[in-house]
């Protein structure tokens, strides 16, 4: 391997994050500069800076307006989409619409800012990178990330948008189960064909994989992510609840700033009640100190709905696989909210009482496959991965539309990357509705439009169009899709003329509805800037902290110094710097330093005053 | 193509040692059983059958897949050689897809035959469409 092409796996979660590598023979997962093992999905901007993890999330209930958390759910998608607009009713950060394209209003140093969620992606995916390059000691440049099983084409390329504005060329993108089936398979290598079933419930996405494992090839057989079910849902329901509850006894409407902190108090009764039965909700000063409890029973009657829909899920993966559930070897289960004993409890009883696989760590099995997939891609030899290999699927179908309305459909889900389809239309002038017919387009006769669709029945969503001029003389078309193993989509037409391509009229298009390049490359160099911004006041925050600790140090040391006079004007140097410091909270660099300097000074010279007199 | 020797046919691999690089896709030709490597031996050559072992079908697949997979390729400089595995795993992908579905291979053979159906003619029902199948065999037999 060489030092180029290293590569880092990426779990970028609706709540958590985490990045993992391939080191030694085995995945190391790399802990933040907290010293944590996963790193909250949050970006902050404040007066002064950008806050991004755990400094963004611990500040929240002081800065709600302008912390962003659940970014997947606002890549790539319109500010029309059902899911952002049942999130906008609760996210304390404004999203608006500009460019017809969606973006997050915040005030950052005292000015309104409009963020793409690409950009936000982008500081998320730095703080990982950054936390990688810190124990590595060195840069690195590519990464393998993981997304929801829901994850549409447009999204896919918004992630990627966002790794390039990070600095990252994202070699590969992974459903979140699947990564995590990978790193499970790994570990417990068998021999002969065995069915995986690997159940994923996030923050708020669920998401199920369904995959054969066989000599080390990882056969995806079906995948199925849904992105109204999660964690955040259990809490709404917890919320809305006590809300209720409020609204009831006490008459009071509550700010979005009341909300926020309920929520908090909310998800963290709702972890407790994993492992007890009863839950003490207490929240300062809101109506006089609100007290009450929350039983496991009562949250689990809250959710019982979502819950269900989490078994409907896994039977829907079951049929797509045409798998009976009695085929399954091992049902693995990952997703910090598979905790809940109730949803542990029904997936048991769905699979007929069924031991379910726990031993894998729920909230970083999906990096550590991320970081395998990454070791293989960038030519690692190691004998562990040597025979490793996924078979990926697609979570959603593709079908064009041709110019008379019908829609034939071209790649259906869970069909096995890379592939490639053809199929030949017949040319007709006067209006049928034969299948596998065009009509030329009635406005221009030597025109056909080709409209490219992504999803089936209840969700299609137009992803593309384009036309291709055709020759009086053409009988046929024939029209192509290639989907490669990152979904990029290509689409091309010919026209067939005595069943040969013609040379002329052939057009190919790639979909990319996301970012343009010039806006990639003007993100790019925005996301420097904040990077040089943050490293200057990292830098300054070392420079007062190394200051700190010089006084502190000085401060213990003249304790034990029996000299009076000595220890009074030491003392007194001391002093005058903490005042300094607190009235500074804000200076630059330099002055620390400088300030440190000139302590210094003082203290060796009263040193050797005290020497010199003796 | 890369060192200009003679590759023999249905080999996706160049056979030279100091070579072994991977070559462009079959011709059209070819069918999706010599791809996948089943179906019925007559003179040495693999002839289309509705009757296949789907075990064997989904061994040889998964084999191919391993040797032609692009994922293996990824760090190749020559990006001829990750294109040709792409265009390989895509037509292995194609030819598993239809070969593993039995409905779906009859159509397939139907149409190695120049007969093809259109499902408005509702030949959906597989039962009678196996039977045909079964008789058409029979009759080559015989």
């Amino acid at each position: 391997m060489t030092e180029e092409n290293y590569a880092i796996g990426i779990d970028l979660g609706t709540s958590y994050s985490s990045v993992c590598i391939w080191k030694n023979d085995e995945v190391k997962i790399i802990e933040n500069d907290y010293g944590y093992r996963t790193t909250p999905s949050y970006v902050a901007f404040t007066d002064s800076e950008i806050l991004i993890g755990d400094a963004a999330k611990t500040q929240i209930n002081l800065n709600p307006c302008n912390t962003i958390f659940d970014i997947p759910r606002l890549i790539g998608r319109s500010i029309y989409n059902k899911d952002v607009q049942s999130g906008m009713k609760y996210w304390p950060f404004s999203v608006v619409e500009k460019n017809e394209k969606l973006h997050i209003r915040v005030k950052y140093k005292e000015e309104w800012k409009d963020f793409t969620p690409e950009e936000i992606a982008s500081l998320l995916i730095i703080k990982m990178k950054e936390t990688a390059e810190n124990y590595l000691d060195r840069q690195v440049k590519n990464a393998v990330i993981t997304v929801p099983a829901h994850f549409d084409n447009l999204q896919f390329q918004a992630i990627k948008n966002a790794g390039l504005i990070a600095g990252l060329k994202i070699i590969r993108i992974i459903n979140s189960p699947t990564a995590a089936a990978i790193a499970y398979g790994l570990k417990t290598k068998a021999i002969g064909k065995r069915i995986v079933l690997v159940f994923d419930l996030g923050g708020s996405t669920c998401n199920v994989s369904l995959l054969a494992f066989d000599c080390g090839i990882f056969e995806v057989k079906a995948v199925i992510g849904n992105y109204d079910l999660g964690g955040k849902y259990f809490d709404d329901s917890i919320v809305n609840h006590f809300v209720q509850e409020i609204k009831r006894k006490f008459k009071k409407s509550l700010s979005k700033t009341d909300l926020c902190r309920i929520r908090t108090h909310c998800e963290r009764a709702k972890c407790k009640l994993s492992t007890s039965d009863c839950a003490l909700i207490e929240i300062d000063s809101l109506l006089d100190d609100y007290n009450t409890t929350l039983t496991r029973a009562k949250f689990e009657e809250l959710n019982e709905d979502l819950f269900q829909s989490a078994i409907n899920l896994i039977n829907k993966v079951l049929n797509d696989a045409r798998i009976d559930k009695t085929e399954v070897h091992e049902v693995v289960l990952i997703g910090g909210s598979t905790h809940i004993p109730r949803i542990q409890k029904l997936i048991s009883k769905f699979f007929d009482g069924k031991e379910l696989i726990k031993s894998i760590n729920p909230e970083e099995a999906a990096a550590r496959g991320a970081a395998i997939q990454a070791a293989i891609l960038s030519g690692n030899k190691s004998k562990k991965i040597r025979d490793v290999l996924l078979l990926d699927v697609n979570a959603f179908a593709f079908s064009i539309e041709t110019s008379d309305g019908i829609i034939t459909s071209f790649i259906e889900r869970n069909t096995t990357l890379p592939i490639e389809e053809s199929k030949l239309f017949k040319l007709s002038t006067k209006g049928s509705s034969y299948k596998d017919t065009l009509d030329r387009n009635p406005k221009n006769n030597y025109n056909i439009l080709i409209q490219i669709y992504e999803g089936e029945r209840y969700y299609t969503n137009l992803i593309g169009q384009f036309e291709l001029p055709i020759s009086s003389s053409a009988s046929k078309i024939e029209i192509t899709l290639k989907l490669n193993l990152n979904l990029v989509l290509k689409v091309s037409a010919v026209e067939k003329i005595n069943g040969r391509n013609s040379k002329i009229n052939k057009k190919e298009i790639t979909i990319n509805n996301g970012l343009s390049e010039e806006e990639i490359e003007r993100m790019v160099s925005e996301a420097e800037n904040y990077r040089t911004e943050r490293e200057i006041i990292i830098q300054k925050m070392q420079a007062r902290t190394d200051f700190e600790i010089y006084i502190h140090r000085l401060d213990r040391i003249i304790n034990d110094i029996n000299n009076m006079n000595m220890k009074n004007k030491l003392e007194k140097a001391i002093s005058e710097s903490f005042t300094w410091l607190d009235n500074n909270e804000e200076a630059e660099k330099d002055e620390y330093e400088r300030k440190k300097k000139l302590l210094k000074e003082t203290v060796n010279q009263i040193a050797d005053e005290t020497l010199w007199r003796r | 193509w890369k060192c200009n020797s003679e590759i023999d046919y249905l080999s996706i691999h160049c056979n030279r040692k100091d070579c072994g690089v991977i070559q462009n896709v079959f011709p059209n030709d070819v069918t999706y059983f010599e791809i996948l490597g089943v179906g019925k031996k007559v003179n040495g050559q693999l002839q289309p059958t509705y009757d296949i072992d789907s075990d064997q079908l989904r061994k040889n697949f998964l084999l191919l897949q391993q040797r032609v997979h692009p994922d293996s390729y990824s760090t190749k400089e020559d990006r001829q050689e990750y294109n040709y595995a792409s265009q390989q795993s895509s037509l292995i992908n194609k030819a598993y897809q239809v070969l593993r579905d039995p409905l779906s291979r009859a159509k397939y053979m139907l149409k190695l035959n120049n007969i093809s159906i259109s499902e408005s003619e509702s030949l959906q029902d597989q039962e009678l469409l196996m039977e045909i199948l079964d008789v058409r065999e029979q009759l080559e037999e015989a």
